[in-house]
């Protein structure tokens, strides 16, 4: 079911989170919003939010240790955010 | 003769003559063979489908990103001959990857005379979007609706008759790597494809691409049938096209598309979510009538979720599982634990004996101290690396996020932050970084109770102790000792926070969100990886923390309290250590083992559980130790490859008990076992075994466990739990030893 990207977009403020999150929260599937992230990846809304990197640090994370996210392997969950571009598109709406 | 005329030049057309030069494309155009793209989402059996088609041999795999350039095939039908141009997958024709950008410059320069479509049947509102970008262009566009058997299997049945109505194009709906359908596809291709029905956008938007196509129909320079492809990405802003057109002299262009979108913009407009909204509502309306009454077949991970999550049969299967895992360890491990217990470790001492010889003191510190000390503990280290290997096999298939799932319902139902299940889940492991993983919690008194009820989650180091002596004294229901093991601690943990959160903390639990990814067979590689990362974790202890520990041990072991005995030459019943476990004992006398042997093992079991067992192959083994005689290498190979051998015979033979029925009964079989567990059967009864095993399982966590609960929490939180563990402990174990030696022979 497709949804309005302003609806993709406000649920990614404030909160980064991956496309599983999203699509439950949202009732959609990860399939169907694949594409719309993609759209708004491409269009500078959204980014990768890459760990290591603001509030998404894996430095402060005691789990860091024990946690195969951390360093050597690929992250399986890839945490999406707004971008500037994003946030500011919605702040005029 | 005459004299030569001079050769006078034929008249060229100028080279800037626009029109001479699109007159020449045209003509070229209209002479050579037709060409036709095939374009669609990445892994939609495009490849497979040309091959099919054409009968070629293009490379082809089950992944995304196969092919990464374009590839053509020519290929005839009758008389007329067809390029078929194979371009990589691409999701939609804003390019944001190599094979994307690959795939929109072919179609703004091939000048194609037709589009072939490809599509996943059971994907496809998600592979319509990049449909609706093609009907853009000006192209005949013939759709292939690929892998309908998938689709199908899943319960989606689309009807092409809808589907070619609605988008204005015709439909083939095949099965490429059956070649099923595919015949169709090339008169389809040939005859039939048309331009379709292109998205309506919004009244704003189709005035700005009208005004932009208007721009471009003055030029010569940009092919017609992408015009309005052009225009509208333009108004999307399309960073690469843009960069295109600015290095190809359209600026004029490019100004006049700013224009407008600054015109849209004014209006409230963002043009690249407005066309991109436009689209995927089209596409999903295309769907919602192509697929009228999808019966939403469930998909494998939804069957198997049904179970894992089933309110009432969630549990059981989570513990059943969990029991398989103990049943699977002990099966395949315990041959390999009584063998680096038994004979590796006499195959040690005697070559120690025939090293070390002349210096009869560091002999005595390595055989009687180090080798049944340390090597106790890491001959449990087989044990950890299958238990390691099946618990990475339930993480990386996806069942522990389930198992998570399960527990974060029962948190909350305790009143307990549903974040909760984190860090104990983590206590498995090791108490310690659990302990530092209530951080995650938000509320102080969230993270001091979870961290209070942590040390009773059973961590690794504690496994040792329930595996010698279940070998000692259960070797028939081993597997269930050490479950009952795990589910008291988690019990008891539960428990108490049930009580404290009646009597101090209010509940105020909060749910969270977790992933669940699908089921799916993990890679050895990986699994092995992982448990072979946790299991060196705990041999790099054995040679501290434990050997420290162990030394210790021999030197109070080594130090006399009575008079007539020297330093090392003193029975450890009169050593200081000895001497001190005694005058302890009587406390533990009504729980069952009220010997100093027993009381003196659980000391330094402050500094690391597992030397618990360090301790007791000290105290138990000291006599054999002196005992042992020198062995020269050669023997002590054989020794060692005969009963390594004997080993993985029995380990293998031992592989269908993993679902044998379980006896609590003491052993009354010839067994092998090794020499600790023989010693314990003689000096425990299973009453007092299976209270002594209650009491290392509740009683304080090692020093590193409250080191970190007062660094996060306090020295009082950290005193305090101290001490209630002791307490419940202690009652915990009296109240199993007076049950079970009513019940256990």
């Amino acid at each position: 079911m497709s949804l309005p990207l302003k609806t993709i977009l406000y649920s990614l403020s404030g909160t980064p989170r991956t496309l599983d999150e999203l699509a439950r929260e949202l009732a959609s599937s990860p399939q169907a919003l694949e594409g719309m992230l993609q759209t708004l990846y491409a269009g500078g809304y959204v980014q990768q939010a890459e760990q290591g990197q603001g509030a998404c640090a894996c430095n402060g994370c005691s789990l860091k240790s024990m946690c195969r996210n951390f360093g050597e392997e690929t992250p399986p969950f890839h945490l999406l955010r707004l971008t500037t571009k994003g946030e500011r598109y919605l702040s005029a709406r | 003769m005459t004299a030569p005329q001079p050769v006078q030049p034929l008249p060229m057309p100028p080279l800037n003559d626009t029109a001479a030069c699109a007159a020449t494309v045209e003509r070229l155009r209209r002479n050579r063979e037709p060409r036709a793209l095939v374009v669609g989402n990445p892994n939609v059996g495009k490849t497979t489908l040309v091959n099919a088609v054409a009968g070629t041999n293009l490379k082809v795999g089950n992944w995304s990103g196969v092919t990464v350039e374009k590839r053509e095939a020519r290929l005839k039908r009758g008389e007329q001959t067809l390029h078929l141009i194979d371009l990589p997958g691409a999701y939609s024709l804003s390019p944001h990857t190599p094979e994307e950008l690959i795939s929109r410059t072919a179609l703004l320069d091939e000048a194609a005379d037709a589009l072939l479509n490809v599509l996943d049947a059971g994907n496809l509102e998600r592979n319509l979007y990049l449909t609706l970008q093609l009907l853009d262009f000006q192209i005949p566009l013939a759709l292939v609706l690929n892998l309908v058997d998938e689709a199908e299997q899943k319960g989606v049945v689309v009807n092409t008759a809808v589907l070619s109505a609605e988008l204005g194009v015709p439909v083939v709906a095949t099965v490429g790597s059956k070649s099923q359908g595919t015949n169709a596809v090339l008169p389809t291709l040939l005859d039939q494809a048309q331009i379709g029905r292109r998205v309506e956008y919004s009244a704003a938007i189709e005035y700005a691409a009208g005004v932009l196509v208007a721009h471009m129909n003055k030029l010569s320079t940009l092919p017609p049938q992408a015009h309005r492809y052009l225009a509208l990405s333009l108004l999307e802003s399309d960073p690469s096209l843009r960069g295109r057109l600015a290095a190809t002299g359209h600026a004029a262009l490019l100004e006049a598309a700013d224009t407008e979108r600054d015109r849209l913009e004014a209006q409230g407009i963002d043009p690249l979510i407005d066309i991109a909204e436009a689209r995927y509502a089209r596409a999903s309306a295309i769907a919602q009538l192509a697929i009228p009454d999808a019966e939403s077949r469930l998909t494998l991970t939804e069957k198997l979720d049904r179970l894992a999550l089933h309110p009432l049969l969630g549990i059981p299967i989570f513990l059943a599982l969990v029991l398989l895992v103990f049943r699977l360890t002990f099966s395949v491990a315990s041959p390999f634990v009584d063998l680096i217990a038994g004979p590796l470790q006499e195959v040690a001492s005697g070559w120690a004996v025939g090293l070390l010889g002349s210096v009869p003191l560091l002999k005595d510190i390595v055989v009687g101290a180090i080798i049944p000390g340390v090597g106790t503990v890491l001959s449990f280290l087989p044990t950890l690396l299958v238990l390691y290997l099946a618990m990475s096999f339930l993480e990386d298939s996806g069942y522990m996020a389930r198992a998570a799932f399960l527990a974060d319902r029962l948190m909350r139902g305790l009143g307990l932050d549903g974040r909760a299940f984190i860090p104990l889940i983590l206590g498995f492991g090791c108490n310690v970084p659990a302990v530092y993983a209530t951080r995650t919690l938000e509320r102080r008194s969230d993270r001091v109770l979870v961290s209070m009820i942590l040390p009773f989650m059973s961590c690794s180091a504690r496994l040792p102790v329930y595996v010698i002596f279940s070998a000692a004294l259960f070797p028939h229901a081993g597997a269930w000792v050490v479950w009952s093991m795990y589910m008291l601690g988690m019990v008891v943990a539960f428990v108490f926070a049930w009580a404290l959160r009646r009597t101090s903390l209010p509940p105020e639990g909060s749910g969270v969100l977790l992933e669940l990814p699908p089921y799916r067979f993990p890679a050895w590689a990986v699994m092995w990886k992982h448990a072979f990362r946790r299991t060196a974790s705990f041999a790099k202890r054995a040679r501290t923390t434990v050997l420290a520990t162990v030394a210790v041990v021999w030197v109070l072991l080594a130090i006399p309290m009575s008079s007539g005995y020297t330093f090392n030459q003193v029975p450890p019943a009169q050593s200081l250590f000895g001497r001190v476990s005694e005058a302890i004992s009587p406390v533990f006398a009504p729980l069952g083992f009220g010997d100093w042997q027993a009381t003196g093992a659980l000391i330094p079991g402050f500094v690391a559980k597992e030397v618990v067992v360090g301790t007791l192959g000290q105290i138990y083994l000291q006599e054999q130790a002196a005992q042992v005689t020198s062995l020269g290498l050669i023997q002590g190979v054989q020794q060692a490859a005969s009963a390594t051998w004997e080993a993985v015979k029995t380990s293998v033979a031992a592989l269908p008990t993993v679902v044998a029925l379980p006896s609590l009964s003491a052993d009354t079989t010839a067994v092998q076992k090794s020499p600790l567990a023989t010693a314990l059967s003689q000096a425990f009864t299973p009453a007092s075994a299976l209270s002594y095993l209650v009491f290392v399982l509740l009683y304080t966590p090692c020093v590193a466990t409250i080191g970190a609960i007062q660094a996060e929490h306090g020295r009082r939180v950290a005193w305090v739990t101290v001490a209630y563990e002791l307490g419940i402990a202690w009652v915990a174990a009296f109240m199993v030893y007076q049950v079970a030696r009513l019940l256990l022979p």
